[in-house]
C-alpha cells in the first residue's frame, strides 16, 4: 500500500508539470460549464464526466513521455501490478470527486434556477413532478458518469496494453474525441427514437419504458443512479484487471 | 436542439388544451335540449343555454385542423332525475372500419360494477338477510380464507368501504382465454391476497374484496351473482343492453357489439392516437368487481335509479337514502358511502369511476339536486374530453365553504408506500417501487399547496382557493398518513435502504457479470490459479444473473398488456427460478466462507471471497425480503 501511496503521490506531481494538457482540459471544462451556470440549466454538467473520462488517461500517460517514459519504473523498486492499481485508483479518485461535484452542482443549480427546457418537457409531456423532474436528471448525470468511467478505464488499459504504441492524443485529437462523443450521443439518441417508433418494436419499448421508469420512480431515481455507477466502477474494476494482465504480459 | 423541443412542446401542450376543451368529430351529435329550458341552472351555476353553448364549441372543435388524431370515442349524458339534458356521441369505436359511437355501442364499465355489488348487498340486508356488522365467515364455506393475518371479524360494511384490510391480489385477475374462466368461488380461492392491515384500520381499494361479497350475495340468495343482478337490477331498471358475465354471455347484443370496440391509446411519439392492442378483448375472471358492459343509455338508467323517488332498486325510500349517508369520512366530509365514493362540489355528489384495459367509464349524481353525469370512452388515458365536464355540472367547492388562510402548511417527511399494493407474494417490491416521497406535498409558490384545516383534513389550495380536500389518517403507532381516493399513503420506516437494497441486488449481477468476465481473461492469459469452490462460485454468479433477469421478466409481464398481465403460470416459474438462484446463492455464500476461513488464502484471494460473499448475501436477503420466492401469493 506504501508503494502504491508513493506512486499516486508521484503521479499527481508530474500532472501539475504536463501544464499544457491541463490549461486544455480547464478551458473545455469552462466552456460546457459556464453557460450552464449562467442558464441555470442543471442538466448541462451531464457532459462533464465523459469531458473528465477522456482527458484523466491522457494526463497520467502524458507523463510517460515528459518523463523519460517507461524507464523511469525499470529504476524506481516497483512492480507492474503496483503502478497498474496506482494508476487507476489515482484516477478512479479524480473521476469521483469530479463526479461528486457535477452531481452538487446540479443539485444547486436545481435549487436555485427555474427548471430548464427538458424539465418543462417532462412535466408538460409526461406529467412528471419537480421530484421527477430531479430523478431523470440524477439518472442521466449518473449514466454519464458511468460513461466516462468506462472510458477512462478502457483508455487506461488501451496505455497500459499498447504502451508506447499507442497513439499520443494530442490536443487536436482529444477535441475531436470530444467533438465524436457529442456526435455520437445524438445519433445514439435519434436512433433509440427512430427505434422504438418503428411499430415492431413498439411493444418491447413499451415494456421497456414500463419497467425503467417503474425501476426510475422511487427516491429521486435513486435505485438507477446507484446501479449506474456501480456499473462505471465495475467497469474500472474490470478494465483495471485487464490492463494488469495485459501489461504484465508486455515486453517492454 | 433547443429550439426544436421547445417547439414540439408547445405543439403537444397546445393539442392538450384543445383537446382539454374540444376534440370532437363532424360525426358528434349533439341532443341539446330545448332553448327554452335556458333559465335552468346546473348545480355548477351555469345556465342550460351556457352549458349548450360548451358542448356547441366542443362539437365544433373536434377535428380541428392540425389535430386530427387526437381523439378517440367518447359518449357522455348529463340528466336531472328522469329527464336526459344532454346526450353526446363523440367519434368511432374503430376508426380503421369507421363504426361511429352510437347508441349501439358497448362499453366495459369497470369498477362501476362494484356498485351492482353494493345495491345487491344493501337489497339483501333489506330484506334482512344480511348483517352489514356480522363476520363474513357467517356466510362462507368453513377455512375458506387461508391468509388473514387478524383474529379481528371482518365485516361487510369493511368490504364495502374497503377496509377488510386486504392489498392487491399477486396474480391477473383477467384472461383473454374465456374457456379458462372457472366459478366465482373457484377464483376467489386461487387468488386471495394477503391480509396487510386490521380490518377497519386502512383504506385499500380491493377488487378482490368486493369480489368475495359478490360470492357472498350468492351463497345467500341462492343464485349466481349474474342472474341476481339480472333479477333485481337490470330487469326492474330496463337495461337490455348490458351484461355482467365475465365473458358477457348473459347479453348476445353485447357479446357481439363489443367485439366492435377497438381500445386506443395516445402515442407521444408518434402524437396520436393509435391501437396497438386492438379489442383488447379481457374477461374479468372476478367478475363482480368489474365485468359489467354495456351502452351509455344503459348506464344513465342505471344511475338514474338512485336519484329516482320511486326508489326502483328498494323497497324502502330508507334503504335507498341509507346509502349516501356516508361510512367513511375525512373529518366532517363524507369520503365514501356504502361503496359510494364521494366528491365534493358545490354539491356532494357520489359515484364511481372505472378502468380496464379497453375502456374509461364515470358515474356520478346529486342524490338531492337529482343531476348527474355518466361517461364512457374507448381508452384509458386522462388527455380527455370531458373531464372538465363533472366540473361543469357539479362545480367547484365553494370559496366560502373553506379557508386555509392562517392554517398550519401540511410539511411531512419521508416516503409513503399505498396502502393499494402488493404488500406480500411476489411482486411485493412493487409497493416499494410506487412509493411516493414527501416532495409531492410541497410547492413552490406561496399560494399553493397542502394546508391543514383540522386534525383529520388536509386541504389543497391552488391560488389561495381550495380546491380539494383530503382525509388525514392516525396509525397506531403513532405515525400519521394521506387518504386518496381508495388509497391510503402510509408513512414507510427505513424506505432508503429498502430500496438501496434492491439497488444493490442488481448490482450485485452486474458485479457477477464482470468477475465472469475477468475469470475468462484470466484463463485465457493462463493465469488462472485454482482456488477452492471455484465452480461453486462460479455457478453462484450465474445464479444472480439469472435472479435479475428472472425479476425483471416478471416486472415486464406485468407492464404488459399483450399478456393481460402476470399470472399464475409465468409466477410459478419465476418463483421457482428464483429460489434455485437463492439456494446456489448461499451455497456459494457458505463455501466462500470456508475457503475465508479455513484455507487463509492470500489478499487478492481474499477480497474476492468476501466480495462473493457480500453479493451472495445481498441477493439472498433482497429475494427473501422482497418475496420474489412467493410464487404461491402470499
Amino acid at each position: 500500500m506504501k508503494l502504491i501511496k508513493s506512486l499516486m503521490r508521484s503521479d499527481i506531481i508530474s500532472m501539475g508539470v504536463s501544464k499544457k494538457k491541463l490549461a486544455v482540459f480547464l478551458f473545455i471544462i469552462g466552456i460546457n460549464f459556464l453557460p450552464g451556470l449562467l442558464m441555470e440549466e442543471p442538466i448541462l454538467v451531464i457532459y462533464l464526466p465523459v469531458v473528465a473520462g477522456l482527458f484523466v488517461p491522457v494526463m497520467l500517460f502524458d507523463l510517460n513521455n515528459n518523463n523519460g517514459g517507461e524507464n523511469f519504473f525499470s529504476v524506481i523498486p516497483t512492480d507492474r501490478k503496483s503502478r497498474v492499481i496506482a494508476r487507476f485508483l489515482l484516477s478512479t479518485i479524480i473521476m469521483t470527486v469530479f463526479i461528486v461535484l457535477c452531481f452538487i452542482i446540479m443539485y444547486i443549480k436545481n435549487m436555485i434556477g427555474n427548471t430548464d427546457v427538458f424539465g418543462d418537457v417532462y412535466k408538460t409531456v409526461f406529467g412528471i413532478n419537480e421530484g421527477g423532474v430531479l430523478g431523470i436528471y440524477n439518472i442521466m448525470l449518473s449514466f454519464m458518469s458511468a460513461v466516462g468511467m468506462t472510458v477512462m478505464s478502457v483508455m487506461m488499459k488501451h496505455y497500459f496494453s499498447k504502451g508506447p504504441k499507442a497513439k499520443k492524443a494530442g490536443v487536436l485529437r482529444i477535441i475531436l474525441y470530444i467533438i465524436a462523443a457529442y456526435v455520437c450521443l445524438m445519433l445514439v439518441s435519434a436512433a433509440v427514437t427512430a427505434f422504438f417508433s418503428l411499430e415492431i418494436f413498439s411493444l418491447a419499448s413499451e415494456i421497456f419504458m414500463a419497467v425503467f421508469s417503474t425501476l426510475a420512480g422511487p427516491a429521486y431515481g435513486l435505485i438507477v443512479t446507484v446501479i449506474l455507477l456501480a456499473f462505471g466502477y465495475g467497469m474500472i474494476i474490470y478494465n483495471g484487471m485487464s490492463a494488469y494482465i495485459d501489461y504484465e504480459k508486455r515486453e517492454l | 436542439m433547443k429550439g426544436i423541443i421547445k417547439k414540439c412542446t408547445a405543439l403537444l401542450c397546445s393539442a392538450c388544451m384543445v383537446f382539454s376543451a374540444s376534440a370532437m368529430s363532424a360525426n358528434a351529435k349533439d341532443d341539446a335540449k330545448d332553448s327554452t329550458k335556458d333559465e335552468r341552472r346546473l348545480p355548477s351555476g351555469i345556465t342550460y343555454e351556457s352549458f349548450y353553448k360548451h358542448i356547441e364549441e366542443d362539437v365544433s372543435e373536434y377535428g380541428k385542423e392540425g389535430f386530427p388524431d387526437m381523439y378517440c370515442s367518447v359518449e357522455a349524458i348529463v340528466f336531472c332525475g328522469d329527464e336526459i339534458i344532454s346526450t353526446v356521441r363523440a367519434g368511432e369505436i374503430d376508426r380503421e372500419n369507421h363504426i361511429p359511437a352510437d347508441e349501439n355501442a358497448v362499453y366495459e364499465w369497470g369498477s362501476i360494477t362494484k356498485t351492482m355489488v353494493w345495491v345487491s348487498v344493501m337489497q339483501l340486508w333489506e330484506q334482512g338477510k344480511l348483517d352489514l356488522e356480522e363476520d363474513i365467515r357467517t356466510y362462507l364455506p368453513d377455512d375458506f380464507f387461508q391468509h388473514l393475518s387478524y383474529d379481528e371479524p371482518i365485516t361487510m360494511l369493511n368490504i364495502m368501504n374497503h377496509t377488510a384490510g386486504w392489498g392487491e391480489t399477486t396474480y391477473t385477475l383477467e384472461t383473454a382465454d374465456a374457456s379458462s374462466i372457472r366459478s366465482l368461488e373457484e377464483e376467489l380461492r386461487d387468488t386471495e391476497p394477503h391480509q396487510a392491515f386490521r380490518p377497519g384500520e386502512v383504506v385499500a381499494y380491493s377488487n378482490w374484496g368486493a369480489s368475495l361479497a359478490g360470492y357472498i350475495v350468492e351463497r345467500i340468495s341462492g343464485m349466481s351473482f349474474v342472474d341476481y343482478v339480472h333479477k333485481n337490477i337490470f330487469e326492474p331498471l330496463g337495461m337490455e343492453h348490458t351484461a355482467i358475465a365475465a365473458d358477457h354471455s348473459d347479453n348476445e347484443f353485447v357479446m357481439e357489439q363489443r367485439k366492435l370496440l377497438k381500445t386506443y391509446e395516445f402515442d407521444i411519439m408518434k402524437g396520436e392516437y393509435s391501437s396497438p392492442l386492438g379489442n383488447a378483448l379481457y374477461y374479468i375472471t372476478l367478475y363482480p368487481c368489474g365485468a359489467a358492459t354495456g351502452t351509455i343509455d344503459d348506464l344513465a338508467t342505471y344511475a338514474q335509479a338512485f336519484v329516482d323517488d320511486s326508489h326502483p332498486l328498494f323497497k324502502n325510500k330508507e334503504t335507498q337514502e341509507k346509502l349516501f349517508t356516508g361510512t367513511v369520512f375525512n373529518g366532517d366530509n363524507i369520503y365514501s358511502s356504502y361503496g359510494f365514493f364521494a366528491s365534493e362540489y358545490y354539491v356532494t355528489a357520489f359515484g364511481h369511476g372505472g378502468d380496464t384495459v379497453a375502456c374509461h367509464a364515470y358515474m356520478e349524481f346529486d342524490p338531492v339536486t337529482k343531476y348527474g353525469y355518466v361517461e364512457v370512452k374507448n381508452s384509458d388515458d386522462m388527455v380527455m374530453l370531458f373531464d372538465i365536464m363533472p366540473k361543469r355540472v357539479f362545480g367547484g367547492i365553494p370559496k366560502e365553504r373553506y379557508s386555509a388562510e392562517g392554517a398550519e402548511k401540511y410539511e411531512p417527511k419521508g416516503y409513503f408506500i399505498q396502502s393499494r399494493s402488493q404488500h406480500s407474494g411476489i411482486l411485493k417490491s412493487l409497493s416499494y417501487l410506487t412509493g411516493i416521497s414527501a416532495d409531492m406535498f410541497e410547492s413552490k409558490k406561496l399560494d399553493e399547496g397542502y394546508y391543514h384545516l383540522d386534525d383529520n383534513t388536509i386541504a389543497y389550495v391552488d391560488e389561495g382557493r381550495v380546491v380539494e380536500t383530503l382525509g388525514k389518517t392516525h396509525y397506531s403507532d403513532g405515525s400519521s398518513g394521506v387518504r386518496l381516493l381508495g388509497s391510503e399513503l402510509i408513512p414507510e420506516k427505513l424506505y432508503i435502504p429498502k430500496i438501496l437494497l434492491f439497488a444493490g441486488f442488481f448490482i450485485s449481477a452486474f458485479a457477477a457479470v464482470f468477475v465472469l468476465l475477468i475469470k475468462l481473461k484470466f484463463r485465457r492469459n493462463g493465469m488462472m490459479k485454482p482456488y477452492t469452490g471455484r465452480a461453486v462460485l462460479t455457478f453462484g454468479e450465474f445464479a444472480k444473473i439469472i435472479a435479475v433477469f428472472d425479476y425483471v421478466t416478471m416486472l415486464a409481464l406485468c407492464m404488459s398488456l399483450e399478456s393481460a398481465g402476470f399470472d399464475k403460470r409465468a409466477g410459478t416459474v419465476c418463483g421457482c427460478i428464483q429460489i434455485v438462484c437463492a439456494l446456489i446463492c448461499t451455497v456459494s455464500a457458505i463455501v466462500s466462507a470456508y475457503g475465508l476461513i479455513a484455507k487463509k488464502p492470500e489478499t487478492f484471494r481474499k477480497i474476492c471471497y468476501i466480495g462473493d460473499i457480500t453479493g451472495n448475501v445481498i441477493t439472498v436477503w433482497a429475494i427473501l425480503f422482497f418475496e420474489m420466492y412467493k410464487f404461491w401469493g402470499c
